[in-house]
């Protein structure tokens, strides 16, 4: 029993000391969620938006596409104004990172 | 040890759907044609099939109207020629849809497609207790997706509070 409590203790310590190998920025142990610019070019705010998002899970699995090629293919945009990056971490275990994507 | 790990990947797997809040599935923007309102993606099922129906929502305030973008799923390369928001009392049909892409993803086609509905259509759709039905018709078939009633019962509640936002953007 003290065995598995000490290797769970050792699990979580070593998962709140990897939040930052998901996340770049802003970091919070036990949570993170914000949002940041990611790029701004000249063209005026479009109307057409995408998202695109990629998802890592206790640093073993990362899988996804959050290109903003893929964003702005979601929505068909063929020019871009602007681009926002949501990152979303719940104890460096559970992390996605989401590109917003805003043009015409 | 190995059964708690697992447990936990589960968990972490399932994190994403724990308390939705309603502002973390819009986006609202101040455009040169107005404001732009934009629900982020939920996903239908088939009811016949295994694909499922991706899709988001954007509306514009200055022409009134909302575009729905979805991803079609099929065995065989397809162009979907309309698309139904079928209730029980109601049904809206878009008889232009606008094709943005066409892709092959490892055993099966996909295809991105853009469609208008009136605002008022699309709110009275979203708003109902029971899911809508988004009907695809394609020249190899007729596809029908929904959401299941726990899963919706959940989403439309987040639906009719940004729908309260749109109507008050409005005034």
């Amino acid at each position: 029993m003290k065995k598995t409590i000490l290797r769970a203790t050792f699990a979580l310590v070593l998962a709140l000391g990897l939040t930052s190998c998901g996340t770049v920025g802003l970091v919070g142990a036990a949570y993170t969620g914000y949002t940041e610019p990611a790029a701004v070019t000249s063209n005026e705010l479009g109307t057409k938006v995408g998202q695109a998002d990629a998802v890592s899970v206790l640093g073993v699995v990362a899988i996804g596409d959050a290109g903003v090629e893929k964003a702005a293919k979601q929505a068909g945009i063929k020019k871009v104004s602007h681009v926002d990056k949501k990152i979303v971490s719940v104890l460096g275990l559970f992390t996605k990172v989401t590109y917003t994507v805003y043009g015409e | 040890m190995k059964k708690i790990f697992f447990a936990i990947f589960l968990l972490c797997l399932h994190i994403p759907s724990f308390a939705k809040k309603t502002e973390d599935m819009y986006i609202m923007r101040h455009t040169s044609k107005g404001q732009l309102f934009f629900i982020s993606e939920n996903i239908f099922h088939s009811t016949n099939r295994t694909f499922n129906l991706p899709f988001d929502i954007t509306y514009l305030n200055s022409s009134d109207s909302v575009s729905i973008k979805m991803t079609v799923y099929n065995d065989q390369l397809t162009r979907v020629d309309s698309v139904a928001l079928v209730t029980t009392d109601d049904r809206y049909v878009c008889p232009n849809v606008h094709s943005i892409y066409n892709e092959k993803e490892k055993k099966f086609w996909t295809h991105r497609c853009d469609c208008a509905f009136s605002y008022k259509a699309t709110k009275k759709c979203f708003i109902q207790s029971t899911s809508p039905q988004i009907v695809i018709y394609t020249a190899t078939g007729t596809h029908t997706y929904a959401m299941p009633q726990q899963q919706w019962q959940k989403l439309s509640f987040h639906l009719r509070e940004i729908f309260m936002l749109i109507d008050a953007s409005k005034r």
